[in-house]
């Protein structure tokens, strides 16, 4: 009972905080929190397959955001050749990297899944470093950008400014966390992935088949990052290393959220999104703006640990 | 038995010492900058014995360079001192981010080094131009003894050699029990009396210094510093892909897996100018799922079948 | 009295594995701890040696208040354990593992510390000393947990069910050694699920169900009382 009143005591205030911080950055420069929320939902699209597989498999992926550089460069290749609109490639985007996965986990992941965890951040590490060297050897380092008319629609309603396509972030946040949510809750798969993750070995007991568990969310993570890669390309540069910082951010999302914590991620994600939009928004310091993750994760490992000793 | 290989030892010592008197320049200056990231790869291996994965010896590298030269450059000092003072640096910062970060280990540990080169690569770009050069950096008026090859090799031999002994003291001391069993099982280590935080600051600590030192040494040689050139992820890769591929957790390991490929590598940047660090990305790839032990483990093995 | 919990509690997310304990530990007596399984005994012993920070309630140690201090202060202050599920140290030999304790809650040094190693091993009956921990037996490996406890000269020793798996000479051989480990002068607290072994080696017991103390006294005592008999519902040695 103690513990449970501390909670709510918690939750309130931060959620306050967070009103008022909303009520602050609105009456002084109301941008800000429009593109922090879709810089937030960015954040948020590629850190939650993921936590994903981080929750259920026990892996981190370093090479999460090179699977995202690879859909970019699919639709960037798929727009030129077919000069159809790129956001078509997503279909063959989930495919072709709902396959890609299957092909990683066979070869690289599943021998190294009883190695210790260094080993396994080993490799997943020299794979993203495979992948961006591939991509850069391939189509050298050279930015490449997409012209697609729809992207730069902007909307101005008296005084604001604002992107419109950035919501299409909005929406594939809404919407992944949504699948994500329902498939692990209410599909028989996403139950015993949830199983899986909690406890392998109890899992294997009762007839779960681990290791196809472990590739199907796997693929399907790899598949959802592959097509919001797609998604990126049609609105940023793609070039061979774009993808590494999202890697850092989604990890530094995930611990401060807590493994199998999807719905923090939302939250941090909003932390993240709107608190670099308030410092690129104060002149002459928008230079610092790319500190903020680390000073966050920081921060939380410092108030996590500083708590246990309390405790 | 024991006579043996300290006569192996003295030998091999003797002849890297003398090497200068009868070395062309050319292949002087690539043994040293061999030794270079073969100091770089034993020092990760060193914090690699305690459990910890650092993907961040660019940060520090950068960091000990950086420190040095603006020494340098606003005071005029001696090189030496100045090469010092950049590994202080580093050891400090490394201080203030072990202190910080080091109560989660393991892959919290990891993502935070990954992260280490690009922030200090921000922050350097972003401080005033007056202090750090900015973007485009400092450069020396001289480099280091005038750019004489033989002392500059004589330099970065006896980093090397401090590197290689506090190596051997952290396998042959009280040190070896402590790293071991903090990698083994952290709670056995507490219930062993083991201050496990104490301890991964202070071999981070060292272990970063070290990196400053290499970093500030090579700055002093090149007499230049860049934000993108310092902090180079090569410096953070490279080291680790020497140290996985001769065997980690011991000395010789990062030894043997520097000079392989060291030596491969100016091989191969001269069949492939660009993109051979994907070379580096499949030996990484391959020795994790092949040879876990490196060239270290394949030998103990094939010499313990007999 | 040597050790002393008020009201120790842990709970984990919601899930109350110990509440409001209270429990006393004589100097130089074997204090059994049962309960059916899931009653929070290991979780005790971890709250005790520090692994966990109670959530409410207090730990004293020789009249002092260790509850907030970490696990490596409580280890060299003497409070020491073995583990349900052995954890040795797999890339040291078993002298080494040993020593460890001997190193770091001692503060001794490598020479002190291996002969110190050494004797304990005697004392534990063990043997071969340079072997590496893969070669060793499942005997051989809960030997060297105790000695690994026992060389960091402890005044109170916990084990975690150290006689599952073990029967006959074996076990007699161990209950021989506990008995010479409180001869000793070093207090004990004992988790066994055999009642036979609890019977022979403690003074007294206390019952743990459900995180919470059942009941108390010798083991003749309490294994007639009736909540226990129902708490195992006809477990029995």
């Amino acid at each position: 009972m103690q513990i449970v009143s501390k909670l709510r005591e918690r939750r309130y205030q931060v959620i306050l905080g967070a009103i008022i911080v909303a009520v602050i950055i609105l009456a002084v420069k109301p941008e800000v929190l429009l593109e922090g929320i879709q810089r937030s939902s960015l954040y948020a699209v590629i850190a939650l397959p993921m936590a994903l597989i981080l929750g259920i498999v026990g892996i981190i992926n370093l090479a999460h955001g090179d699977f995202m550089m690879l859909g970019s460069y699919l639709a960037y290749w798929f727009a030129v050749k077919s000069g159809l609109d790129p956001l078509l490639a997503m279909i063959p985007a989930m495919l072709a990297f709902f396959l890609i996965g299957i092909l990683t986990f066979y070869a690289l992941i599943k021998p190294v899944l009883g190695s210790p965890e260094l080993n396994q951040l080993l490799l997943t590490f020299g794979l993203g470093l495979v992948l961006e060297e591939a991509a850069n050897l391939s189509f050298t380092s050279a930015p490449l950008k997409l012209s697609v008319p729809y992207v730069s629609a902007s909307l101005t309603i008296g005084d604001l400014t604002f992107g419109t396509f950035e919501f299409v972030y909005v929406l594939a946040a809404i919407l992944v966390f949504y699948i994500i949510s329902l498939f692990l809750k209410n599909t028989r798969i996403g139950r015993a992935a949830r199983a899986v993750g909690q406890n392998p070995k109890g899992a294997k007991l009762v007839g779960i088949d681990v290791n196809k568990t472990y590739l199907i969310i796997f693929s399907l993570s790899i598949a959802i990052i592959g097509t919001i890669g797609v998604i990126f390309a049609m609105r940023h540069s793609v070039f061979p290393i774009m993808g590494a910082p999202y890697t850092m951010k989604s990890f530094c999302l995930i611990a401060m959220a807590g493994i199998g914590n999807i719905t923090g991620i939302l939250w941090y994600s909003a932390l993240l999104g709107v608190s670099e939009g308030i410092i690129t928004a104060i002149p002459g310091a928008a230079g610092w703006a790319d500190l903020v993750f680390f000073a966050l994760i920081v921060g939380t490992i410092l108030i996590r640990s500083y708590q246990q000793r309390v405790k | 038995m024991k006579n043996w290989k300290i006569f192996v030892i003295a030998a091999l010592f003797l002849a890297a010492a003398s090497l200068p008197f009868y070395t062309g320049t050319y292949l002087l200056h690539t043994i040293y900058i061999i030794m270079m990231f073969m100091a770089l790869a034993i020092s990760w291996d060193m914090l690699l014995r305690a459990g910890q994965l650092s993907f961040g010896i660019a940060g520090l590298f950068g960091i000990g360079g950086y420190a040095a030269v603006m020494l340098q450059v606003f005071t005029n000092i001696n090189p030496l001192i100045c090469i010092l003072f950049g590994a202080i640096m580093a050891g400090l910062i490394s201080l203030l981010i072990g202190l910080a970060t080091l109560r989660l280990r393991g892959m919290y540990f990891a993502i935070i080094t990954l992260s280490m080169a690009e922030i200090f690569r921000v922050i350097i770009r972003n401080l005033p131009d007056t202090w750090t050069g900015g973007a485009m950096g400092i450069v020396l008026n001289n480099a280091i003894f005038n750019g004489d090859v033989k002392q500059t090799y004589w330099l970065v031999f006896s980093i090397l050699l401090i590197t290689i002994v506090l190596s051997e003291v952290f396998n042959k001391s009280r040190i070896y029990f402590a790293i071991t069993s903090i990698r083994n099982d952290e709670i056995v280590a507490m219930s062993s009396g083991i201050d496990i935080f104490k301890w991964l600051v202070v071999i981070f600590v060292i272990t970063s210094t070290l990196q400053g030192l290499v970093g500030a040494a090579y700055t002093e040689i090149y007499g230049s510093v860049n934000p993108d050139a310092n902090f180079s992820a090569h410096y953070s890769l490279l080291p680790l892909a020497m140290a996985l591929l001769g065997g980690m957790r011991s000395t010789w390991g990062p030894v043997i897996g520097a000079i392989v490929l060291g030596l491969a590598g100016e091989y191969l940047k001269l069949l492939m100018p660009y993109g051979y660090l994907i070379i580096y990305g499949l030996i990484i790839i391959l020795v994790i799922l092949f040879l876990p032990d490196g060239i270290m483990g394949l030998i103990k093995k094939l010499t313990q079948k007999k | 009295m040597i050790l002393k919990t008020e009201n120790l509690s842990r709970h984990f997310w919601g899930l109350v594995a110990l509440a409001q304990v209270d429990m006393e530990l004589k100097r130089g007596e074997i204090l059994g701890i049962i309960g059916p399984n899931g009653a929070g005994k290991t979780t005790f012993i971890n709250v005790l040696t520090g692994l966990f920070p109670p959530t409410d309630g207090r730990i004293f140690y020789e009249g002092k208040d260790i509850s907030a201090l970490p696990a490596h202060i409580r280890s060299r202050m003497g409070i020491t354990r073995t583990f349900q599920i052995s954890r040795p140290l797999v890339d040291l030999t078993l002298l080494e593992n040993v020593m460890t304790g001997a190193l770091f809650a001692r503060g001794l040094t490598r020479p002190q510390a291996m002969k110190k190693a050494s004797d304990v091993c005697g004392f534990m009956g063990l043997h071969d000393l340079d072997k590496p921990v893969s070669k060793l037996t499942a005997l051989e490996i809960k030997k060297m947990e105790v000695a690994r406890a026992l060389s960091t000269d402890p005044k109170i020793l916990m084990l975690d069910e150290l006689m599952a798996g073990i029967s006959g000479d074996e076990a007699d051989e161990m209950m021989d050694l506990i008995k010479k480990i409180r001869g000793q002068g070093i207090s004990l607290c004992i988790i066994e699920h055999v009642m036979r072994i609890i019977a022979a080696l403690t003074d007294r017991v206390i019952v743990l169900d459900w995180g919470r103390k059942l009941a108390e006294g010798p083991y003749s005592e309490v294994s007639h009382n009736p909540m226990v008999i129902k708490a195992y519902l006809g477990e029995d040695a």
